[in-house]
């Protein structure tokens, strides 16, 4: 399929009650952009993981009054934007310097970890573990952030210390 | 929220009524769900077939529904997941810790 270049917009309330028609409104964009070859290549999963935590993230920590999400498609890759002006993440915040790995979470199946890359930016990575019986004692009930980082090929985090603008973007690579 | 369908053979067949499974209801759901356990001595299957939608907020409920039936030698098997939902599971491993199944039938029926 040739891949055409897009993109939209979208400003959503920030009240629990919009999150799924939020959600519904970004996937009817990519399924009419997008159509069989978003569901052959399991890119509707994924991007629908990711708009959904990043929706429910927004609502539970940010605080914000609305959110922002845009999606942009290229031949390459979806890339999925939040932006708010709502509580920043910690970890982007003056104080933690340059190059620290800080574990967000840990169980006996993922480690999540935030990388302080430069100054108010932040990647995220997981470290899958082994145990193939993992015990259900040692697993975490926090999944969202470790769902998004797993379905996007990059997630990071931005802080823009003048606008006080957040900013977190996920990239989904299409198949060649 | 989570309706008793049938009681057979140690299980207790319970449909999840919601198809938009999130922080909306999630709360709603955990107590549901460890009410139900604490008040039957049969494993908990949960017919997940209408549920079109789930985010962290709500596996994290199961997650905690699980805990609980295990601490009482108990269980939560669920069945019936459209693709999106089992892939979800499966994405984050925890097709390793939950048993799933494609139907009630298979539940008792093993192999």
């Amino acid at each position: 399929m040739q891949i055409k270049y897009s993109g939209k917009y979208f400003t959503f309330i920030n009240v629990s009650t919009a999150l799924t028609p939020s959600l519904k409104q970004v996937l009817e964009y990519l399924e009419e952009n997008l159509g069989d070859f978003a569901y052959e290549h399991d890119l509707y999963f994924k991007a629908k993981a990711i708009v959904t935590e990043l929706l429910t993230n927004g609502f539970k920590h940010a605080g914000a009054e609305s959110v922002n999400i845009s999606v942009d498609i290229d031949p390459h890759f979806i890339t999925i934007t939040k932006t708010d002006y709502g509580v920043p993440f910690p970890l982007a915040l003056p104080g933690t310097a340059t190059g620290t790995k800080t574990r967000l979470s840990y169980d006996v199946m993922h480690h999540l970890y935030a990388i302080n890359e430069r100054p108010h930016h932040v990647r995220f990575v997981v470290e899958d573990m082994t145990d193939e019986e993992p015990d259900v004692y040692g697993i975490g009930e926090h999944f969202g952030l470790l769902i998004i980082t797993k379905c996007a090929e990059e997630f990071v985090y931005d802080f823009d210390e003048a606008s006080k603008l957040n900013t977190f973007t996920a990239r989904v690579r299409l198949p060649d | 929220m989570i309706n008793i369908v049938k009681q057979e053979s140690g299980y207790l067949l319970t449909k999840l009524d919601v198809s938009e499974a999130n922080l909306n209801n999630s709360d709603k759901f955990k107590s549901g769900l460890i009410t139900l356990l604490d008040g039957h001595n049969e494993k908990i299957v949960i017919d997940m077939s209408r549920v079109s939608y789930m985010d962290s907020s709500f596996l994290g409920a199961l997650v905690a529904g699980l805990k609980h039936a295990i601490s009482m030698n108990s269980d939560v098997i669920l069945v019936s997941l459209k693709k999106d939902i089992n892939d979800l599971f499966t994405l984050i491993r925890l097709d390793k810790v939950f048993k799933i199944h494609k139907s009630f039938e298979d539940v008792l029926i093993p192999g």
